[in-house]
This record gives structure tokens, sequence and C-alpha cells, in this order.
């Protein structure tokens, strides 16, 4: 279950955190830098009790198998249970040392998964190879309507039978005994050695408990949703349904002995959070908001942790349709197919101080579509978007975009240019920061108006946005929430022929490069991250897609806590085993 | 008078099909559907498009009604796309904490509500009176999640006296234990919410007790040297409350409606909450599920109110 984050949904709703900007201002203030670990050297205290705050206005589903559904709260409310089965580095990359190793034979397309004695349930029987293969099953099997069936699983050889219902069995998952399970995949590609990347299951659920649930039965059964099982340093003791759980320490862990007595993990709403940090309510806030972090930043007894998200808020741009068989086809006679005009567009934004001004300095302006927190994958030499409105204007004159009387721009033909932005109903710091973009645009002569004339409501929003319709808008701002895979992004997302590239731009350039970062030749490391950086540089210089900044995921802490860090609720190592409270 | 009752049940079933109906087709007029934003770099569109098909999405809405309804009758109200669990079990465990909740702030509610509005009736423009109207007049117009974000401040943080949020502490143990906890977790909201919703009560009350002061009967009574005191407690105060009696049966049937703000503001799992997600979610069974039972709850509440009005009003008789 730890594996939340690979299984994170994609979010595409606006998310700019700004306050309402009247005109065009000068914008300046300081950026912010969080520490992503509290060192505090006192003393552990004994059978203590860690309160940890999980800042929502809902409730959380608590559904303990995220294949079956996530809802991310519940994932990251059951990380003191959650135990990654593999270990893996600050690229995602598997190594050795976790509950399980996974050892990959290119040769054979296999992948060996290997469980170690240490690993055991909360209920005291060993983890095995039936539970790591039983999570494959769980997602494949028609009857628990897992939305994590998809395409990557259909690489094991027999998942499509067993989905189908043709076969009783996965023919590709072989039990060679208790504590080895071999995969046998149809095609390796690098992206398989990467936590999130669909190849491997970075998880196991306990069959000898849950088999007797048919399938169908298991997202609403009491074993999944009341009385789960873990192999990590807490279980649960107690559940309030979408409110709260009781973690009491798992006797059979086998990492070091949990620290704590108890932890309760709860749901606090939005609107109390920053009061019940500072009054001592909770000993960590998950989830800190920028508004909540504004409010207690001040605190002398709190700190504020953070790390980078792997999501990334952009500027879209639509630049073709998708024709009859799905596939993208850009339109080339579309003024924004025109790489002048969507470059200016991005030098006309002033993202960097309106995001530290408004955001209370919880973003970082992006300079790549893949953030840094894909480590060596980042390329942090590519140069971002910068403010600079004579550079825009500049390109606009080059490109053959005249000003007409009236201040706007013409289309080099002549025409009149008229661009359609597709915005989504949010908060009224969303609606400060589109009016923000449209004045700096209007500044270099460029007219965007919005799609409908108005903002639309999520489900309408997202329908125009997926829609293949032919150019009915030309721009939108989005986030993209993304696997630690890091070809995710342009694997999934610029592909031709996926439903995600709403902007339906393609190139041959684009589609070269992706194949070079998972072709067999990528095994080798350098060589695929020096195709990752050649695709950010590539994307950037295009401008289809523009970064706009990066959302780091903060986590607050009282200083009476030892041994927290950023990544406790993160993708690496489980460190909750550490966690404890001092005076 | 049992056949008025009778009758008046039996008009509300088809009362009831046009209004599940109605909320059918409005709610698949809505754009979007439950899978609405399922399509990730996890998920594949052919699995959320199998999901979709074997949910039943693209068919008629006419079909999609009457397997609603078939399902219906044999008391499956059909699975919750949102949390996964049937949806017969989520309203109960909903229904339990908001009638719960509202019980607490009726019964809170109606005692402030019933002495102010006779008081104020009583002593009409004293200083008493001024100073109800003025608080009336307050409740009324303060945005209800200020006043409750006030109330959480004051009396959960700084004075500590109550838990701020959730409908029960995780780690309480014992049923005696679980009992104080739910009640301990209800008494700041439903004093908050109480305190809220006077408004109504307290100024009907005193305009009847105002006209009823000037009746026949009451200076009948007066005539007839009835001490003061008496002809307030035995004459005015019994009829003025009759109105008030009416508004009951509603306020029973709307035990569950919910209260979204106090819901969210206390993290407290209840029916307003429950009700707004599944329209933002498009969780069509937990939607058409939850008017069916508001529109049944009106209903009855018309007709309880018609009744308990006509027990406590001899003159009053449903015919």
């Amino acid at each position: 279950m730890k594996n939340k984050k690979f299984l994170q949904r994609l979010a595409v709703v606006t998310a700019v955190s700004l306050m309402t900007v009247s005109s065009v201002q000068p914008l300046t203030a300081k950026a912010v830098s969080f520490p992503d670990e509290y060192v505090n050297h006192k003393k552990a205290l004994k059978n203590a009790t860690l309160r940890v705050g999980y800042a929502s206005d809902e409730p959380f589903k608590g559904i303990f198998i995220d294949e079956l559904d996530s809802d991310g709260k519940t994932s990251v409310m059951a990380a003191p249970g959650s135990a990654s089965l593999f270990g893996y580095d600050n690229d995602g990359k598997y190594v050795a040392g976790g509950f399980g190793n996974v050892k990959f034979d290119r040769k054979n397309n296999t992948a060996l998964i290997s469980i170690t004695k240490k690993a055991r349930w909360s209920d005291g029987e060993p983890v095995t190879s039936r539970d790591a293969a039983y999570a494959y099953e769980i997602q494949a099997n028609k009857d628990s309507n897992s939305p994590y069936y998809n395409e990557m699983l259909e690489n094991i050889e027999g998942v499509k039978e067993y989905h189908e219902g043709k076969a009783d069995k996965i023919t590709g998952l072989e039990e060679k005994d208790s504590k080895h399970l071999l995969i046998h995949f149809k095609e390796l590609t690098p992206a398989a050695e990467y936590a999130g990347s669909g190849y491997v299951a970075n998880v196991a659920y306990p069959y000898h408990y849950l088999k007797d649930v048919p399938f169908d039965k298991l997202v609403s059964s009491d074993k999944v949703r009341k009385h789960p099982l873990f192999f990590g340093p807490y279980a649960i003791k107690k559940i309030v349904q979408g409110e709260s759980i009781e973690w009491v320490p798992n006797k059979y862990y086998g990492g070091p002995k949990p620290k704590l007595a108890k932890i309760i993990t709860e749901i606090v709403p939005l609107s109390q959070a920053a009061t019940a940090m500072k009054s001592g309510k909770y000993d960590v806030l998950l989830n800190t908001s920028s508004a909540t972090y504004n409010k207690i930043k001040d605190d002398k007894k709190l700190v504020t942790l953070g790390s980078l998200g792997t999501g990334i808020t952009y500027l879209g741009f639509k630049v073709g349709h998708a024709d009859k068989d799905g596939k993208s086809v850009m339109d080339k006679s579309l003024p924004i197919s025109n790489r002048a005009l969507r470059q200016a567009m991005a030098y006309a934004m002033n993202v960097e101080a309106v995001t530290k001004k408004f955001g209370h300095g919880v973003t970082k302006h992006a300079n790549t579509l893949i953030s840094p927190n894909y480590g060596t994958y980042h390329d942090k030499s590519v140069k971002a978007y910068n403010f600079n409105l004579k550079k825009a204007n500049e390109l606009l004159g080059k490109a053959g975009f005249k000003r007409g009387k009236d201040g706007y721009r013409t289309q080099p033909n002549g025409k009149k240019l008229v661009l359609t932005m597709l915005d989504q109903k949010g908060s009224e710091s969303n609606v400060a920061a589109r009016a923000n973009y449209i004045q700096l645009w209007k500044k270099v002569g460029l007219n965007v108006k919005l799609y409908s004339g108005k903002a639309l409501e999520y489900n309408n929003y997202l329908d125009v946005l997926s829609s293949n319709k032919k150019h009915n808008f030309d721009l939108w701002i989005s986030v993209w929430s993304l696997p630690p895979e890091p070809t995710s992004y342009p694997s999934y997302i610029s592909a031709p022929t996926s439903e995600l590239n709403y902007g339906h731009f393609t190139s041959k350039e684009n589609d070269k490069l992706v194949a070079q970062m998972n072709s067999q030749k990528a095994f080798n490391t350098k060589y695929r991250i020096q195709q990752m950086h050649k695709w950010q540089q590539y994307m950037q210089k295009e401008a289809y897609v523009v970064p706009l900044y990066y959302q780091y995921d903060l986590e607050t802490v009282g200083k009476n806590v030892k041994n927290i860090s950023a990544d406790a609720t993160d993708v690496k190592y489980n460190l909750w085993d550490q966690v404890a409270l001092t005076k | 008078m049992w056949k008025i009752i009778l009758r008046r049940v039996l008009l509300m079933i088809p009362e009831l099909v046009l209004l599940s109906i109605v909320i059918f087709l409005i709610a698949k007029l809505m754009p979007g559907d439950p899978f609405t934003g399922m399509i990730t770099p996890q998920t594949s569109p052919a699995q959320i498009e199998a999901l979709r098909v074997k949910a039943g999405v693209y068919d008629p809405w006419y079909l999609q009604y009457w397997h609603w309804i078939v399902r219906m009758v044999h008391g499956d109200l059909g699975m919750s796309y949102q949390f996964k669990t049937p949806v017969g079990s989520l309203i109960l465990s909903r229904m339990g904490n908001t009638i719960w909740l509202h019980l607490l702030t009726l019964i809170l509610s109606y005692s402030l509500a019933i002495p102010l509005g006779l008081i104020a009736g009583r002593y009409e423009n004293s200083r008493l009176d001024k100073g109800i109207m003025i608080y009336t007049f307050v409740a009324y117009a303060i945005p209800s999640f200020v006043f409750y974000l006030l109330g959480v401040w004051l009396f959960g943080y700084k004075l500590r006296w109550f838990p701020t949020s959730g409908s029960v502490s995780v780690d309480v143990t014992g049923t005696l234990g679980y009992i104080l906890s739910r009640l301990d977790h209800m008494i700041l909201p439903a004093c908050l919410m109480a305190v809220l919703s006077v408004t109504a009560v307290v100024q009907y009350l005193r305009s009847e007790v105002i006209d009823n002061k000037n009746q026949d009967y009451v200076k009948t009574a007066r005539a007839k040297g009835v001490p003061e005191k008496t002809i307030f407690t035995h004459h005015i105060f019994r009829n003025s409350l009759l109105p008030i009696a009416a508004f009951l049966g509603y306020s029973i049937t709307g035990l569950l409606g919910g209260s979204i703000f106090i819901e969210q503001i206390f993290n407290y799992p209840g029916m307003g909450l429950l009700f707004m997600n599944s329209i933002l979610n498009r969780d069509y069974s937990v939607i058409t599920a939850l008017v069916l039972l508001y529109g049944t709850m009106t209903l009855i509440g018309s007709l309880l109110s018609d009744i308990i009005l006509s027990l406590v009003d001899p003159r009053v008789r449903i015919e």
C-alpha cells in the first residue's frame, strides 16, 4: 500500500494559488525553501502517543487496497502500517535491502521477486510469494473492478486471459517456492527497473487472510476496510470510518522496534488545521496547504518540512485533434501551432513572482516538465521561460503577428487573432491568476478570451478538455500528478495515441526520443538520463506544454517529534519505525 | 382520520415515482459521470471504458431507471461508485450520525426558543423583549460558518471544553465510554446550531402570544378575575404553541437533512456532506437514493404536521 504514490490519480485541476490581482503590478517576494527532515537530539519518550492530523474537508474512504480504489488520503493515513516491498534510490530505481528484492533477467524477460524472512503480517503469518502474486490477481481479476487494470499489466504472460476469464491462473506468475515469485514478461524495458512503472507491484496482500472473500466483495469487505493486515511497523487497532485510525506497534514487524506506543491518525478539517497545530492538538500535520503554512510559519514550536512532488502545473496548447482512430493529428494552420506565439505567451507570464507573492512561496518555478523529485533525470540546465515582455514582443513581431489599431495583434495572414482559454472553476485565487495572465498577454497584444465566457465546472471542463473536437480552444492551465517512474510523462502523456495528450501535439522527434529512453540501449542508465535530458530540452524549446511550477508537499511537525522526515509520506523507505516523541 | 392518512400515504407513491424520474433525468443530464477524470498514466482508457459499460452508463436513461427500480424493490439501492460500498449501509452509517446530532440540536433549540418566544411575547416592548429580538436578528444574520468557526476556536481550542472534530474518539474503550464520547463530540456542534436556529420559532411564538393577548377569550378570562399568570400559562401559551407544533413534523423529518457547514467544519460524517459530495462526484446511486429519501421524508413531514396539529387543536380536523 506504500505504493500509493505509484498509483496516484491524475488530478486535472487548475491549481494556482493566488490572490486577486486587479491590475498588472510589480510583484516581488522571497523564495522559500523547506528542510526535508527535522533533527531532534533529545531523548525519546517511552510509551508515547503520536497524534497525526491529515488536513482535509472530506472523510477518508478507508479502502486499504490501493489497487481496488485509491483516494490518496487513505494511503497517506495508512503510512504507519504500510511498508514498501522493495527499496529504491533517489531516482526511483529498485535497490536491494527492502522486505523483498527484485532481480530482472533481460535475456529471459523475467523478474524474480524474493521475499525475506523478516517480512511478516501483523497476524504473525509470513509474507509469501503467494501474497505477492495475489496483488496482481486483485488488479487483474475482472470481478474486482479495479480501475488500475492496464496494458502494462497485460505485459505479464497470461494476464489478459485471466482478466477475460479464459484462465483460472496467471500463467506468467510462477511461484518457485513460498518466498520466490518468478514473473514472465512479454517484453522488458528499462522502465521496469523503476518503482511506479507498472511492471512489478511494490506490494503484497495477505492471501491467507483474504482468500475466502470473493473478488467482487473485496472492496466492501470488513477484512479490507475495518481489519486490514500490514507488514509495516504498526498495525491497526481500531478505525472510525472516514475519521480516524488508531495504530499500535506490529509485534511481528521485521524492522527496528517501533518507538511509539500508539499513533492516532485523523482527518482535521482545513479550517481548523492551523489552529489545531498551534494549540498542540497534533504532533504532525500531513497535507499542509500553502494557506495553513502561511498561518503557522512563524510559530516557534513548529517546523514545516517539504519535498518537491513529482507533479507539475503547466500551460498547455491545443495544436491538433484526434482522428477517428484516436490518434493525434496536428493542425498546422492554427495560429497557436506557431512556436513563436507559444513561446511569447510563456515569456509574457510572470509566473515566478506571482506564485511567490501569492502562493506563500510553496512553489518552485519550473524549468522543465520533469520535476527535481526525479533526481538526476531532471535536467537543471534547461532555462525556464522567465518573465520577459520585451522578448515576447520581439518573438511576436518577428513571426509576423503585427499590432492592429486596437492594440491587439493580427495573424501573419492579416486575419484577426483571438485565442480561447479553457478554464476550470476554482477558488478566488484561480480567478486572480487567470486574470493576471490574460492582462499580461494583453500587454503584448494578445487577445485571450475564456471558453464559454466563463470558467467551467470540473466535469464540464474535463469533457471539453478531453474531447477530440477540432479547434474548440487554444490553451489551458492544469496540473499533472505523476508516478515516480521518470519517463511516465513522456511515455503516457506525449504519446500520439494517448488519451491524455489533450493538446494533440505529435512530432517525429518526440516519438524518437520517447522510444530511445525506453529502448534496450537505455538499460544503460547514463544513456537513459541523456535521452530524458534531450527530451526536456526539446519540449522546452517547442513549448507545446510550458512548465509553470512544481509544488512542495508540506508536512508540519512539532519540535517534540524525533526522526521525522518529509520522506515518511513519500516513496522512499518507510521511516515510521524510527519516529519518536521527546519532551 | 385513518382513512385520510392511508389515502395520503397512497398518494405519495405516484408523487415519489414522479420525483425519482425527474431526479434521475436531471442527474443524467449533468456533464460527466462517476468515471470522469479516472484516465491517468496508471489507468487504461479501455479498462475505464469497460467499467463504464459494466456500470450501464451508456444504457438509455429509462433502462437505467428500470434497473434501479427493480433493484430497489428488492431492497438493493446499488453500490456507491465513490465509496465502493452498498448505498444502503453507507446512508445508514451517515444517517445515525446526522439523526443524533440533529435530535440534540432540535431539543436544545426548542428548549431555548420556546421560553424566549413566550417571554418576549408576554413582556412585549420591554428591555427583555428587545434584547431577545436583537439576539434573534443577529442569529439570523450572522453567517453560520463564521459563528461555528468562532465556537470551535473558543470552546474547542481556547477553553478546551469540547472535542473539535469527528463523531467519536478512536481510542475510547467500552460501550459506556463510546456513548459518552459520541455525546461529547455532539455537544458543541449541537449547541452552536441550536443557538443559531431559534429565530423562526421565537418570532412566531412572540407574535402568536401578542395576538392572543388581545383575543376575546383572554379578555373574558380577565373579566372573570383569572390571575394574569394563569391567563398566560393556561390560555395564551397553550394556544400560541399551536403553529409551533405544526413545525414539528417538518423538523422531525428535517433531522435527516444534515448540515454541510457543520459537518465540514467539525469533520462530522453526516448526510449533508454525503449529498454534496455525491453530486460533485456524480455518484448517481447515492444521489437518487438520497433524493428519494428526502422526498419521502418531506411528504411524511407534511402529513405528520397535519396529524400533530389535529391532535393538539381539536378545531382542526383532517378531512
